[in-house]
């Protein structure tokens, strides 16, 4: 059985409080993964999130021109597929998760926890705070990163000289 | 007065029950504001939600003292503001209409009294926010797929990609 301390582990779960937590873990189920595992296909419904407790995992992109490009390494602590709790139409994996090392995980029924949501929307929109967090400072980076890039090119930054 | 027919237009409310549209249609107000009204600028607290009902509004950053950068271009049924009903409700760019514009507007701070007690509420409504942000950061990632299948010889010189793109 999930221990919430275990779950303490995780970023995204860790400021949750207690009483949360406990609820969560119950439906939490732990499992290890030999290198090399497919987890979630680019294209394919996200029904799993995937919380990282030990190795990396890869998250790969295959462009338009079929060549596949690594976008980021997960490592402990770090979770993946939250987007499948947004019960969205479309909401395909934009990416191919393989883990790169032996990993330790726990792993969440995307479709059992808005259940669980619909039964106790305290719990529910108190998670969703966490998922709005972590796609509102992923957004805020690219449009400052965004808007450097821009600063940079020679026509503006000639006109601020 | 705003009916739930007209809340039933807004992209990020569509999956709300009717229940809560009505409650939230007790709670809004219909607004007009002229071409070039700044709606609030960047740095400044938002208070307002915003879901346009006609007209265009620009989502605009400053890039130099010159010139300002348009992100985005929002028409009817998109809305924002939504950092009005969240922790934080700095605005982290200038909201200003390009022509005349109906817009209905709810009070930040009285949805964040409501949440308190409307769990059901503040769940679907920051669910709605977080589909948005996640239909944004798919589109950048698709957009920088694109390019970057047009012009390969640019990934050498890339070294941040990996805050640049995916919602996972």
């Amino acid at each position: 059985m999930v221990t919430t301390d275990t779950l303490k582990q995780i970023e995204f779960m860790k400021a949750l409080p207690e009483e949360i937590l406990e609820r969560i873990a119950v439906l939490a189920k732990e499992f290890e993964m030999v290198p090399g595992v497919t987890l979630q296909e680019q294209g394919v419904r996200q029904e799993l999130v995937y919380m990282l407790i030990k190795g990396e995992v890869s998250l790969n992109c295959q462009g338009a021109d079929g060549k596949i490009l690594t976008l980021d390494t997960l490592k402990a602590g770090q979770t993946f597929g939250v987007s499948g709790l947004l019960g969205m139409e479309g909401s395909e994996a934009t990416f191919t998760a393989v883990s790169k090392t032996h990993c330790t995980f726990l792993e969440l029924s995307a479709a059992e926890m808005l259940e669980y949501f619909r039964s106790d929307y305290e719990v529910g929109h108190v998670l969703m705070d966490r998922v709005v967090d972590i796609f509102k400072s992923r957004r805020k980076l690219h449009s400052k990163q965004f808007l450097e890039s821009l600063a940079s090119h020679p026509a503006i930054a000639s006109q601020s000289e | 007065m705003i009916k739930i027919r007209d809340l039933k237009r807004v992209n990020m409310l569509k999956h709300l029950p009717d229940h809560l549209l009505e409650l939230l249609a007790s709670e809004a107000q219909l607004s007009i504001f002229g071409t070039h009204t700044r709606l609030f600028s960047k740095g400044e607290q938002v208070k307002y939600f915003y879901m346009i009902n006609m007209g265009q509004v620009a989502l605009k950053m400053s890039l130099t003292p010159d010139v300002d950068v348009i992100l985005d271009l929002f028409q009817a049924g998109r809305s924002f503001g939504s950092c009005s009903f969240l922790s934080d409700g700095t605005a982290s760019y200038s909201a200003e209409c390009e022509e005349p514009c109906e817009i209905i507007t709810l009070d930040g701070a009285r949805l964040k009294e409501l949440f308190k007690t409307n769990h059901e509420l503040a769940f679907h409504l920051k669910a709605g926010v977080a589909r948005q942000y996640r239909k944004s950061l798919d589109n950048r990632a698709k957009m920088i797929m694109k390019t970057l299948a047009l012009h390969p010889e640019w990934k050498d010189g890339i070294t941040d990609i990996n805050t640049l793109t995916l919602a996972y």
